[in-house]
């Protein structure tokens, strides 16, 4: 269980709502408040592109990466 | 055979009544039966039980699984190097140089209260060219004469699989000689060169940095 002050999780939580916001992004849904908070985390060292992409997979990504990576334009089609 | 695996050829089936079966056999009966053993064979003795029973080796070499120190059990059975022409060799895990797959291809076989792991002759092979004399280059032989593995691209792609053994030596250590070794063997039992940085070092990397590359998903979200 997680313990009040213990803050081992924080980098892999705030990767995993970048990862949310991504997928966000993706559909077309991206909201004003999205964009300021995906701001924010994209300048925090915490947040890294492995976690991200493990918050990818954790959101249930499954064989649909590709086409992700795709649709964000990080990957050539 | 539908699996594109370079181990396939190799079933790992044992037999015992070789003279490295039985002198580990009769050791096993001298442990203690209350206990539980694991260890792991390397060097020649797989070979000798599981390809051909008529493998010359003078020893059976192996370590513990969980660093017992197994120097004077095996020393009270009699069977150390100072007591007789055949004998049991205890060693350290880090003694066996091989390939991060060597455990997952392994014959685990459970003999009374000792679990004895049995490396795939790949990784046998592999941990001869650390020192590739004359008798580890025959091994190459005579494993690729009874079984026609490994070829030249199999072999390669285990030695790219196991990248890290051609990393420079610790200063305290000579110098590691798996490089030249895998240049010398190209050349003697495949007449052929062997570019290491080229050919194992290049590919492994580009392999390795592909896999652990995540997308720029922190452009995507400033952008």
């Amino acid at each position: 269980m997680r313990q009040p002050g213990d803050d081992t999780d924080r980098p892999w939580r705030k990767s995993r709502l970048a990862a949310r916001i991504l997928f966000r992004k993706e559909a077309g849904r991206m909201t004003a408040r999205d964009r300021r908070i995906a701001q924010v985390l994209a300048r925090d060292p915490e947040v890294t592109n492995r976690l991200i992409e493990q918050g990818v997979y954790f959101l249930r990504i499954g064989n649909r990466k590709h086409e992700f990576d795709q649709n964000l334009g990080l990957v050539a089609r | 055979m539908s699996s594109t695996k370079t181990s396939d050829w190799w079933r790992g089936d044992v037999d015992w009544e070789t003279p490295a079966g039985q002198l580990l056999r009769r050791f096993f009966a001298t442990l203690p039966p209350d206990q539980p053993f694991q260890i792991v064979l390397y060097g020649s003795g797989p070979l000798q039980l599981t390809l051909n029973r008529t493998w010359l080796s003078a020893d059976v070499d192996f370590f513990s699984e969980d660093d017992a120190d197994f120097d004077e059990l095996v020393h009270q059975a009699g069977m150390s190097k100072d007591q007789g022409s055949f004998y049991l060799e205890p060693g350290f895990r880090l003694s066996f140089r091989t390939t991060p797959q060597m455990r997952e291809r392994a014959k685990k076989v459970q003999l009374g209260n000792v679990t004895v792991t049995i490396p795939h002759p790949l990784d046998i092979l592999i941990g001869k060219l650390d020192r590739l004399d004359v008798k580890d280059f025959l091994a190459f032989r005579r494993v690729i004469d009874l079984t026609g593995h490994p070829t030249k691209d199999e072999f390669l792609h285990e030695l790219q699989n196991a990248v890290d053994l051609f990393r420079p030596a610790f200063e305290e250590e000579t110098p590691n000689r798996y490089p030249e070794n895998a240049v010398r063997l190209w050349r003697e039992l495949w007449q052929s060169d062997l570019d290491v940085r080229r050919d194992i070092i290049a590919p492994a990397l580009a392999r390795r940095r592909h896999g652990d590359a995540p997308p720029d998903y922190k452009r995507a979200l400033a952008d």
